[in-house]
């Protein structure tokens, strides 16, 4: 949607990571999480209720019961 | 009175994301934004600033205008460029406190938007931020009227009364948040159309509209939904005695969109309730002054005195003074609580996963409840991971790789900031560590010596 299309400054660069060659690294994972990161960081907004933020990510954790939770999804 | 401001119709509030939600542009005039929202830390150049052929109104979150503390040059500058780059026709922020004077601590920030006295001291602190923001950013200024879950105060001003005198006072404009006052209604303070009715109505330039929901006994202006039909409802009232209206907008936060959340049909029903309120506009305002409800009580409680009070509720071990048998000061210090923990798993998710994972979840619970009972909150998510990882670095929790993990969470965040190169040392093979993390798995990862460049 044009109408809506974004201007991406410096900040929404993706992070790229450098790391040795010889190194079996998955440059492409840690990009996917600094992505996520980068979507999300900013002052929270004007909003004067509950922050679900830890909620949200909490849950990712733990089920409802709060045990632990054994995931195998991407971030 | 202050200038004429252009129409701008229904908008709503711009955030990361919202433009995979909307498909109903062709009904929305305008956006809102908060530049903060964009940032990443103080003092850094907004990230990402919406485009578009319509208008953007400016509407900040940096420089409420309620409290003794002004707002920065800093935070007025960035709030005047971004302002100066949409040519937003006019900049509303918060007739709130966001910062406190702490003895010891000098400034800290609140970590959630506060109440003013509503006093003729208190009238005059906030007059004189607005002048000072009006003069900063070089166009016309609104203030936010603001939710306030305390009890009303034996001796201060009502609401609209303290609303009407700042506006005057400041020679300004008012962005009535109706959801705000609608809460406060419902909260035991004054009721919405008496607070319109005391206001200078030709004053009143925005509307804003949110849904919000109940805890512990309170209704709470959480922007998590659906507006309330009955809400609605009561804009369509007011908005007729506008005669200045010029913007009506919707606020959500992005945590709540999604299927079984906001989805586009439920957003597209928001939309055309916002439109029923802009179609209704107009009216001719009976005389402000008639109908206040007397300003004979002015309050001698000073600013610094009621900031005193709400440092004392809200972040003491040990509340005193005039507020702290106060019904909402419970809720306010666990809002304040979860808009911490909030910063903190937005900046460092990994880094909580890993002491989730690593402890019992209960356990890393109380670790960050010690790390928030032994520190002021920041505005920022990387100024409060900044100052998390100095907790942990002192305390050295046993949580094996966590520093790593901080560090490279941290250090992602700086090399944007500095936009300079930043090498972060891993104690460990880090492919491993972060992949397991970002699965949510208890990471085991080879031992040995890495070093990862992050490139800006």
């Amino acid at each position: 949607m044009a109408e809506f299309d974004l201007r991406r400054g410096p900040a929404a660069t993706p992070v790229e990571v450098v790391i040795p060659v010889s190194v079996a690294f998955d440059i492409e994972a840690l990009f996917d999480v600094q992505r996520k990161v980068f979507e999300r960081l900013g002052h929270p907004s004007c909003n004067s209720g509950a922050d679900i933020r830890f909620t949200l990510e909490r849950r990712f954790i733990v089920d409802a019961k709060g045990t632990l939770r054994n995931l195998d999804t991407t971030y | 009175m202050p200038a004429k401001l252009p129409d701008l119709g229904v908008g709503v509030m711009w955030f990361p994301g919202l433009d995979g939600l909307i498909g109903h542009a062709d009904a929305i005039d305008f956006l809102e934004f908060e530049p903060a929202v964009g940032s990443i830390g103080s003092g850094h150049v907004s990230a990402r600033v919406p485009t578009s052929t319509k208008p953007i109104v400016v509407h900040g979150v940096t420089c409420a205008v309620g409290g003794t503390v002004p707002p920065s040059p800093e935070d007025m500058a960035e709030l005047a460029r971004v302002a100066a780059v949409v040519d937003s026709p006019w900049v509303s922020d918060h007739l709130s406190i966001n910062k406190l004077t702490s003895t010891g601590l000098g400034t800290v920030h609140t970590g959630f938007l506060l109440p003013p006295a509503q006093t003729e001291d208190a009238v005059a602190v906030a007059a004189r931020n607005l002048r000072l923001l009006q003069a900063a950013v070089g166009r016309p200024i609104a203030f936010e009227t603001g939710v306030n879950y305390l009890r009303p105060q034996r001796g201060q001003m009502s609401d609209g009364d303290f609303f009407a005198e700042v506006a005057e006072e400041a020679d300004c404009f008012i962005l009535c948040d109706l959801h705000n006052l609608w809460c406060n209604e419902r909260n035991g303070r004054q009721k919405v159309l008496d607070v319109v009715d005391a206001l200078p109505l030709e004053r009143v330039c925005e509307i804003h509209l949110a849904g919000g929901y109940e805890k512990h006994g309170f209704m709470l202006d959480a922007h998590s939904g659906a507006i309330d039909s009955e809400l609605v409802d009561l804009a369509v009232e007011v908005a007729r005695r506008l005669p200045a209206l010029r913007a009506v907008t919707y606020e959500l936060m992005p945590d709540y969109v999604g299927p079984e959340r906001i989805d586009d049909e439920v957003f597209g029903e928001q939309i055309h309730g916002l439109h029923r309120v802009w179609r209704a506009r107009g009216g001719s305002p009976e005389s402000p002054a008639s109908r206040r409800t007397g300003r004979a009580s002015r309050g001698e409680t000073t600013s610094g005195q009621w900031e005193g009070a709400l440092a004392s509720a809200v972040a003491s071990s040990a509340p005193t003074g005039v507020l702290a048998a106060d019904p909402a000061v419970p809720l306010y210090r666990e809002l304040i609580d979860t808009v911490r923990r909030g910063n903190l798993v937005t900046a460092l998710p990994l880094s909580y996963r890993l002491l989730a994972l690593t402890f019992d979840v209960q356990q890393a619970d109380e670790l960050i409840a010690r790390y928030t009972a032994a520190t002021p909150p920041e505005a920022w998510a990387y100024d409060e991971a900044k100052q998390f990882q100095e907790f942990i670095a002192s305390s050295a929790p046993e949580c094996p790789h966590l520093l790593c993990v901080i560090n490279f969470e941290l250090g992602a965040c700086r090399a944007v900031l500095t936009n300079e190169q930043v090498r972060v040392r891993f104690d460990c093979e880090p492919a491993e560590l972060i992949d397991a993390l970002r699965r949510g798995v208890r990471p085991r990862p080879r031992a040995g010596e890495y070093e990862v460049v992050i490139d800006p």
